[in-house]
């Protein structure tokens, strides 16, 4: 019996958990997750954990250079606003993590199972591909997955097959998400990777909604402090989640 | 302090074991990694806390602390904890008593290394487990 299975499980009980994943690596995952999870904490708490163990690109995006505390209920979270974020950066701060592959399950499963979780809605960021992270969400809880592609072919053709296996496992993928889209210019819109065909025929081809997002060059400036940001990625993630 | 937040996980673990398979529970055997250096007397504290509450109230906690066996899977190296005591002392000067290895034993790794070949990549036995229960 794995108790720290069983308490991640008991954690995620009955709450809205969503998964921003991709097979894919660079295509704005941590960003998108923590634009959504700023947009949910305007109205409620909400919780933003970083499952991504060897970027910790949530942490940065947020400036947080401080280590968890610890109480009687478990990790703490680093609270913004209305947000709770949870990370294994904040355990071991700026040291690198290394690990071998069966060792990562144990460390997520830790993470899960510790965090003194108290929010309803839960806002996991994951690190690109289909490994132990995927695996160990699927062994806790039943995510409900935003898909982030960009719309290159290359990318599309990545994250089908995740998109394969997720439908296969009978996971929910609310949305697809192709990221870096369009970028507008006094001129009308550029799309740096030509006209989103590829993700749109993959949307139809297996019924599930494509949402397109703008690539915004202002959005590097918030790098540190993405709380601070309300530019027009932000705005569109909201126009999504209030549909 | 998390030795709270483990008690709670294995008295609920037991609990909804006992209900499903409607047995009372005696004794819960829980084994730890030595690595973890979780208090057991804080452990059992807790869980005797924390039971008053549940349905299984009447069940002592026997904790095991499991010796760690490290195994380089890079040069074959059997070694433990005594070997590599040396690269564990500044972890604790650092980080102090909530160090990672303490919440998280499982990041050793990240943080030893095979005192033969220095490799990072060696199999750890880290788990939190319960091993048996008395009914």
């Amino acid at each position: 019996m794995n108790p720290i299975l069983e308490l991640a499980r008991e954690r995620l009980k009955g709450k809205r958990v969503l998964a921003v994943m991709s097979a894919k690596g660079g295509v704005g995952k941590s960003t998108i997750a923590s634009l959504i999870a700023l947009n949910f904490g305007e109205r409620q708490k909400t919780a933003l954990i970083d499952l991504d163990i060897y970027g910790n690109s949530v942490l940065k995006l947020f400036g947080i250079q401080k280590l968890h505390e610890v109480s009687k209920e478990g990790i703490e979270p680093f609270r913004v606003g209305n947000l709770s974020i949870f990370s294994v950066g904040g355990l071991v701060g700026d040291h690198y993590i290394v690990l071998p592959g069966k060792e990562e399950g144990n460390v997520l499963e830790s993470l899960l199972g510790l965090a003194n979780l108290r929010e309803e809605t839960v806002v996991i960021d994951t690190p690109p591909g289909m490994g132990e992270e995927l695996l160990t969400l699927k062994r806790v809880a039943n995510p409900e997955v935003i898909l982030v592609t960009l719309p290159s072919k290359l990318s599309v053709m990545v994250v089908e097959q995740m998109l394969e296996y997720l439908l296969e496992s009978k996971l929910k993928v609310e949305w697809i998400v192709a990221n870096m889209c369009y970028l507008n210019t006094p001129f009308g819109p550029i799309y740096p990777f030509g006209k989103p065909e590829f993700v749109e025929k993959l949307g139809v081809e297996k019924g599930i909604k494509v949402e397109y997002l703008p690539v915004d060059p202002e959005l590097e400036d918030f790098s540190g402090r993405i709380w601070d940001y309300s530019g027009l990625l932000k705005e569109e993630i909201r126009k999504i989640l209030d549909e | 302090m998390h030795e709270w937040a483990i008690a709670m996980s294995v008295v609920s673990s037991v609990e909804k074991w006992s209900m499903e398979k409607n047995l009372g529970v005696k004794k819960v055997f829980l084994s730890i990694p030595s690595l973890s250096m979780l208090e057991v007397e804080v452990l059992i504290e807790a869980f005797n806390t924390i039971k008053k509450e549940s349905k299984i109230r009447d069940a002592e906690l026997e904790v095991r602390v499991r010796d760690q066996n490290f195994k380089c899977r890079s040069c074959g190296n059997v070694f433990t904890m005594k070997d590599i005591r040396d690269q564990l002392d500044p972890i604790l000067r650092d980080y102090g008593e909530e160090n990672p290895l303490h919440i998280v034993p499982s990041l050793i790794t990240a943080f030893a290394k095979c005192p033969k070949c220095g490799s990072h990549d060696f199999d750890v036995d880290s788990s939190i487990r319960v091993e048996g229960i008395e009914v």
